[in-house]
C-alpha cells in the first residue's frame, strides 16, 4: 500500500526525479573516470572504460522511470493520446460509432432516470427506511371506505398519544402562486406540512432554518423553499431568510431552504413547504380536507402491532367513523409517499428490460464498426507487432479506443436522456392528479452512464479483440488479406445476427403492445363515454347534517343541469373508470351461497336518469326514474351478470326481491365499471333517495358540442353556487384513457426503441454489405467481365446478408418468447406466444433488412469491370 | 514492450541484499556502494554498475533505504543513501534466508562429504 502511494507520489514529481538521476549517473561516471586516471589510465580511454563499466545509462534511466507511478500509467497516456489521434483522423467513423452508442446509452439513462425517480431513490431525510405510509379503511358491514387522511387536530392528539411512532402530516396543493419577490409570480406546488414535520423527517436546512411547532398560525406565513426554486428564482441567495413574498396573494416570509428535499409525495414534488395551519389562508377551498400521514416507526416496533395501535388511535380521533371497523395498513415509504409507484412498478421494470435490449443492439452495432476499422488497420498493428508490441498492449489499445468512443457517447447520451426522459414520463399520466416525478440529472445518473459506457466499450471492443487473438502473428505481419477478410466476415456476421435478434425482440414487444392498445380501444365499455363530463366533489364540511347535505347535492345537480350544453345529469359516488368502488352483500330469498364471495356485489348509489345519461342499455323492466326513486317501495336495477348469477336469466330477475325489502325493477346490460379489462361483475344500482348520503359524489353529465367548454361552464356554475367546494373536473373519455396509461407507456417506449433498433441494425447491415462490396470489387469486376449479369451480382452480394438476417431472426425467437412472458400481464387479447404475429414481425424485419442490403448491392452491379480491372 | 533484466553475474535477487549489506557500514553514495561490493568480493562480483541505480530506486520506494543530497569531500553534490530501520529488519530476514539457501545448495552439491 505504502509502496503504491510512494510510487504514485514519485509519478507526480517524476521530472525532478529524472533530473536527479541523470546527475547521479553523471557523478558516478566522473568518479569512476577519476579513479581510473589515478590508476594510470589515459583520460580518453578512462571515459570509455567508465561508460563500459556502467552499462547503458539510458536504459538505466528508463528502467528506473518505469518504477515511478503506476507501472503502465505512462504507456497508458501514450495509448490514450494515440487513440485520440486515430479517432480524430477518421471523423465519420467516430461520429457514427458515437451516435450509435449514444442512442443506446441515452435511452437507457433516460429510462433509468425514470426508474430512479419512481422506484429507487430514497427521500433526502434521516433514516428513510423507518418511514411508512398510512392507509386506513373503514368497514361498515359489507361496504368499505378508504380513508387516508386525518385532521390537523387529530394528528396532534395521535402524536401525543403514540410513544412508539412519530407522525408527519402533509397535503399537496398543485396550484400555488409565489409572488412579491421582485419578478413576476411563479406557479409553484405547495406542500402543507404538520407541526413537527421537518424534525420528525430529519431534513437538513440548506440556508436559514426549517419550520417548527412555533411557526403554526403565524402571520405573515413562514415558508420553506425547495433548493430547486431557491436556485431558479432566488439565485441561491444565502441571505434568503426573512425575505417577504406572497403565496396566492397571502403575505408570507421565507425562513429557509430545505436541502435536496421536495416534500414527501414522490409524484408531486413540492417547491414550497408551508405550515398546515396556513392552508385556510392560501387555499380556502380545500381548507377542510385532512392531511395524509407518514409514520416513522422505530426499528424495533413490529409493523403489525403498530398498525393495530394506530388503528385504535385513529378511530379515537375520527368521530365520523366511530361506528365502523377501522383497519390500518403501513407500507414502506422510504422513497416517499406515492399512489403511482405501485401501478408503475411493472411498466418501469419492463421499460428497463426493453431499453437494455436496445443497448445491446447499439453495442453490437458499434462493435461491428470497430471490427471493420480493426481489419483496415491490420497493417498498422502488424508494424507494432514487428517492433515488439505484445498482444496485451494491442488489446489495450483497442479497449482504450472503444472507451474513448463510449465516453463521448455517454456524454452525448446524457444529453439524449435529459431531453427524452421528461417526454417519456409525459406518457404516463395516472389518475386525475398530475404525475411529476422529479427526474434528477446528477452524479448518480452520470455514474450510471459511465458504467454503461465502460460495459458497452468492452462488448464493442470484444469482437476486434477476439479477431486479434485468433489471427496468428504471421497473418497480421504479412497482411494476409484473404485470412483477415474471412475472419472479419465471420465476426461481422455474428454481430449483425445479434442485432437482428435483439431488434426482433423489440419489434415483437412493440407490436404486441400496440395490438393491446388497439384491442382495448375496441372494447365496448357498456356505456357511451363520448361527450360525458365528470365532476367529482367532496362536500366535507359544506352541510351540517344529512338532510341539508341532500339538499346541497340537489342544488349542485340543478346548477350543473342548467349550465349551457348540458343535456342530462346524473351522479354516483365515485363515477366510472376510477379505482374507487363500493361493494355490498346481498341476500336472495330461496338462494343459498356456496361461499361468502357469492354474496358480494358492486354497489352503485345513483342519481336520477343514470342509465339515460350514460346510455347504458336497459335489457328488461324499467329504469330508475324520479317516480320510482321517490316511491314508497325500495327499488333497484341490477346488471345482466347479477341477474344471471342469482336468477338464471335476465327475464327472471325483474320483480324479485333482494335483501328482503328491495325490489328489482329492471336489468341493465353489463358494463366495464373500473377498467376496460374488467370481467363483468355483478352490480346493483340503488337510487340515492333510498341510500345513505356521503360527502363524496361524482356528477356525470352528457353534453353537446365542445366537451371541454361544457366542462368549464359547469365548473363555473358550481363555483357560483359555492366558491369553497373541493372539486375536480375531467371527461369520461380522458378517464378511460388514463386507465390505459401503463399500457400506453410501454407501447410508446417499445415502439420508439424498436424503431431505433431497426435503424441501427439496418445501418449496420448496410455498412457491412457496402464494406464487403468495396472489398470484393475486383472479384465482382472479374465476374462481370466473364459474363455475369447485374442480377447475378446482386444475388451473390445479397445472399450472405440475408442468410445472416434469417439466422438472427431464428435466434431472436426465444428472446421474443421471453419478452412476451414479461409483458403478459399488460397484454390484452394478445396471445403471449403468437407464432403468426412473430412471423409477421420477422418478415417485416427481413423486408427492411433486404432493402438496407439491396442498396449497396445494386451499386455492386453497376461496377464497370474495365475501369476497375485496369486501375490495378 | 517487454522488460529487459539487467545483465549481472549474480544470483537473481541478491543485488538488493548486497546493497543493503553495504549500507550497514554507514551512509554512502551510489558509486561508493559499487566500489564497496567490488572490493569486499575481491573483484569476483562484477556488478554492471548501471544496474545499481534501478535497484537503489526500488529499495527506496519500498522504504528500505532513504536518501538525501549532500556534498562529497571535494565539495561535489552527491546523493547519499542510508539504511532505514525497516531496511535493517528486511536485511536480517533475507540474510538468514540466503544462508539457508546457500547451505542447502552446498549440501546438494557435495553429497559425498555429508555422508563421510
Amino acid at each position: 500500500m505504502l509502496y503504491t502511494i510512494r510510487r504514485l507520489l514519485a509519478w507526480f514529481c517524476r521530472g525532478r526525479l529524472d533530473d536527479e538521476l541523470r546527475e547521479e549517473i553523471q557523478r558516478h561516471l566522473e568518479l569512476r573516470r577519476e579513479q581510473l586516471i589515478a590508476g594510470g589510465m589515459d583520460p580518453c580511454e578512462a571515459s570509455a572504460a567508465a561508460r563500459r563499466a556502467f552499462g547503458n545509462p539510458t536504459r538505466v534511466r528508463e528502467e528506473t522511470r518505469d518504477m515511478w507511478g503506476i507501472p503502465s500509467l505512462d504507456s497508458l497516456m501514450q495509448d490514450l493520446r494515440y487513440g485520440t489521434r486515430v479517432l480524430w483522423r477518421s471523423p465519420s467513423f467516430t461520429a457514427v460509432a458515437v451516435l450509435s452508442l449514444a442512442l443506446g446509452i441515452g435511452s437507457t439513462a433516460a429510462v433509468f432516470s425514470i426508474a430512479d425517480a419512481v422506484l429507487f431513490r430514497p427521500l433526502a431525510v434521516g433514516a428513510p427506511q423507518e418511514l411508512h405510509e398510512f392507509r386506513a379503511t373503514a368497514g361498515f358491514g359489507a361496504a368499505v371506505k378508504h380513508l387516508n387522511s386525518v385532521s390537523a387536530e387529530g394528528l396532534r392528539s395521535m402524536s401525543r398519544a403514540a410513544e412508539f411512532a412519530q407522525f408527519v402530516g402533509f397535503r399537496t396543493l398543485d396550484d400555488g402562486l409565489l409572488g412579491g419577490h421582485g419578478s413576476e409570480s411563479q406557479a409553484v406546488r405547495v406542500e402543507l406540512v404538520s407541526d413537527a414535520y421537518f424534525d420528525v423527517l430529519g431534513v437538513r436546512a440548506r440556508a436559514g432554518r426549517l419550520l417548527t411547532h412555533s411557526d403554526a398560525g403565524l402571520v405573515p406565513v413562514p415558508i420553506v423553499l425547495s433548493e430547486r426554486i431557491w436556485r431558479s428564482r432566488f439565485a441561491a441567495d444565502a441571505k434568503i431568510d426573512n425575505r417577504p413574498v406572497t403565496l396566492n396573494g397571502t403575505p408570507a416570509i421565507v425562513v429557509g431552504v430545505a436541502r435536496a428535499f421536495r416534500g414527501v409525495l414522490a409524484e408531486r414534488p413540492a417547491d414550497v413547504m408551508v405550515p398546515a395551519a396556513a392552508g385556510a389562508l392560501i387555499d380556502p377551498a380545500t381548507a377542510s380536507t385532512g392531511l395524509r400521514l407518514l409514520v416513522r416507526l422505530r426499528p424495533e416496533v413490529a409493523s403489525a402491532l403498530a398498525e393495530q395501535r394506530i388503528a385504535t388511535l385513529y378511530s379515537e380521533v375520527s368521530p365520523d367513523w366511530s361506528d365502523a371497523e377501522i383497519r390500518v395498513s403501513l407500507t414502506d415509504a422510504s422513497r416517499g409517499a406515492s399512489d403511482a409507484r405501485e401501478p408503475l412498478h411493472q411498466p418501469v421494470v419492463i421499460g428497463l428490460a426493453l431499453v437494455g435490449v436496445l443497448l445491446l443492439v447499439a453495442c453490437a452495432n458499434a462493435g461491428g464498426l470497430l471490427l471493420t476499422r480493426f481489419t483496415s488497420r491490420t497493417g498498422e498493428f502488424g508494424v507494432r507487432i514487428a517492433i515488439g508490441a505484445g498482444r496485451g498492449r494491442l488489446m489495450r489499445q483497442l479497449i482504450i479506443e472503444a472507451l474513448l468512443v463510449a465516453g463521448m457517447a455517454a456524454a452525448a447520451g446524457l444529453l439524449v436522456a435529459y431531453l427524452a426522459a421528461p417526454l417519456l414520463l409525459g406518457f404516463i399520466p395516472l389518475g386525475s392528479s398530475p404525475l411529476d416525478f422529479e427526474l434528477r440529472f446528477d452524479w448518480r445518473l452520470a455514474g450510471f452512464a459511465a458504467a454503461l459506457a465502460a460495459g458497452a466499450a468492452l462488448i464493442a471492443a470484444g469482437a476486434s479483440i477476439v479477431r486479434l487473438l485468433q489471427s496468428d502473428t504471421s497473418t497480421i505481419l504479412t497482411h494476409n488479406t484473404r485470412a483477415i477478410v474471412r475472419g472479419r466476415r465471420r465476426g461481422t456476421e455474428i454481430l449483425i445476427a445479434a442485432q437482428v435478434a435483439c431488434a426482433l425482440l423489440l419489434v415483437v414487444a412493440a407490436a404486441a403492445m400496440t395490438r393491446t392498445l388497439i384491442n382495448l380501444g375496441r372494447v365496448d365499455p357498456g356505456f357511451d363515454p363520448a361527450g360525458v363530463i365528470v365532476i367529482s366533489v367532496d362536500a366535507s364540511g359544506r352541510a351540517p347534517d344529512e338532510a341539508s347535505l341532500r339538499a346541497y347535492f340537489a342544488q349542485l345537480h340543478e346548477r350543473i343541469a342548467s349550465a349551457p350544453q348540458i343535456t342530462r345529469v346524473s351522479s354516483t359516488q365515485f363515477g366510472l373508470m376510477t379505482t374507487g368502488a363500493t361493494t355490498g352483500t346481498v341476500e336472495i330469498p330461496g338462494w343459498s351461497p356456496v361461499s361468502d364471495e357469492d354474496r358480494w356485489v358492486r354497489l352503485f348509489w345513483v342519481g336520477p336518469e343514470f342509465f339515460e345519461a350514460l346510455r347504458m342499455p336497459l335489457l328488461a323492466g324499467s329504469s330508475l326514474g324520479r317516480a320510482e326513486a321517490a316511491g314508497p317501495e325500495r327499488v333497484a336495477v341490477v346488471n345482466r351478470a347479477f341477474a344471471e348469477f342469482y336468477f338464471g336469466s335476465v327475464a327472471n330477475a325483474v320483480g324479485r326481491m333482494v335483501n328482503r325489502k328491495v325490489r328489482i325493477v329492471g336489468v341493465t346490460a353489463d358494463a366495464h365499471y373500473g377498467t376496460l379489462r374488467d370481467e363483468p361483475v355483478r352490480a346493483m344500482f340503488v337510487p340515492y333517495t333510498q341510500a345513505p348520503t356521503r360527502t363524496v359524489r361524482t356528477f356525470l353529465a352528457r353534453t353537446t358540442g365542445d366537451t371541454s367548454g361544457a366542462l368549464r361552464s359547469a365548473l363555473v356554475a358550481i363555483r357560483a353556487y359555492d366558491s369553497k367546494l373541493t372539486m375536480k373536473g375531467t371527461t369520461l373519455s380522458d378517464q378511460i384513457a388514463t386507465t390505459l396509461s401503463r399500457e400506453r407507456f410501454v407501447a410508446v417506449l417499445a415502439s420508439v426503441l424498436s424503431a431505433l433498433a431497426l435503424v441501427l441494425s439496418c445501418a449496420g447491415l448496410y455498412a457491412a454489405v457496402a464494406y464487403s462490396v468495396a472489398e470484393r470489387r475486383k472479384e465482382l469486376a472479374v465476374r462481370l467481365a466473364l459474363g455475369a449479369t447485374g442480377k447475378d451480382i446482386v444475388r451473390l452480394v445479397l445472399r450472405d446478408p440475408l442468410r445472416v438476417t434469417l439466422i438472427g431472426l431464428l435466434l431472436g425467437i426465444p428472446g421474443a418468447y421471453a419478452i412476451m412472458r414479461t409483458l403478459a400481464a399488460l397484454l390484452f387479447d394478445v396471445a403471449p406466444f403468437d407464432i403468426p404475429s412473430i412471423a409477421v414481425c420477422g418478415l417485416a424485419l427481413m423486408a427492411v433488412a433486404a432493402v438496407a442490403a439491396l442498396w449497396p448491392a445494386r451499386r455492386a452491379a453497376t461496377i464497370n469491370p474495365q475501369e476497375c480491372l485496369k486501375s490495378t | 514492450m517487454g522488460k529487459t533484466t539487467p545483465k549481472q553475474d549474480l544470483l537473481p535477487g541478491t543485488l538488493d541484499m548486497l546493497i543493503l549489506k553495504a549500507l550497514t557500514r554507514g551512509v554512502m553514495h551510489g558509486y561508493g556502494t559499487a566500489e564497496h561490493i567490488r572490493h569486499l568480493s575481491d573483484d569476483v562480483l562484477q556488478v554492471e554498475e548501471g544496474s545499481l541505480y534501478p535497484a537503489l530506486q526500488r529499495l527506496q520506494l519500498q522504504g528500505l533505504i532513504a536518501s538525501e543530497w549532500g556534498h562529497s569531500v571535494n565539495n561535489r553534490r552527491a546523493r547519499y543513501y542510508r539504511l532505514t530501520p525497516s531496511g535493517r529488519k528486511h536485511l536480517g530476514l533475507t540474510e538468514s534466508n540466503f544462508a539457508r539457501l546457500i547451505g542447502a545448495i552446498t549440501r546438494v552439491m557435495k553429497p559425498a562429504e555429508s555422508t563421510r
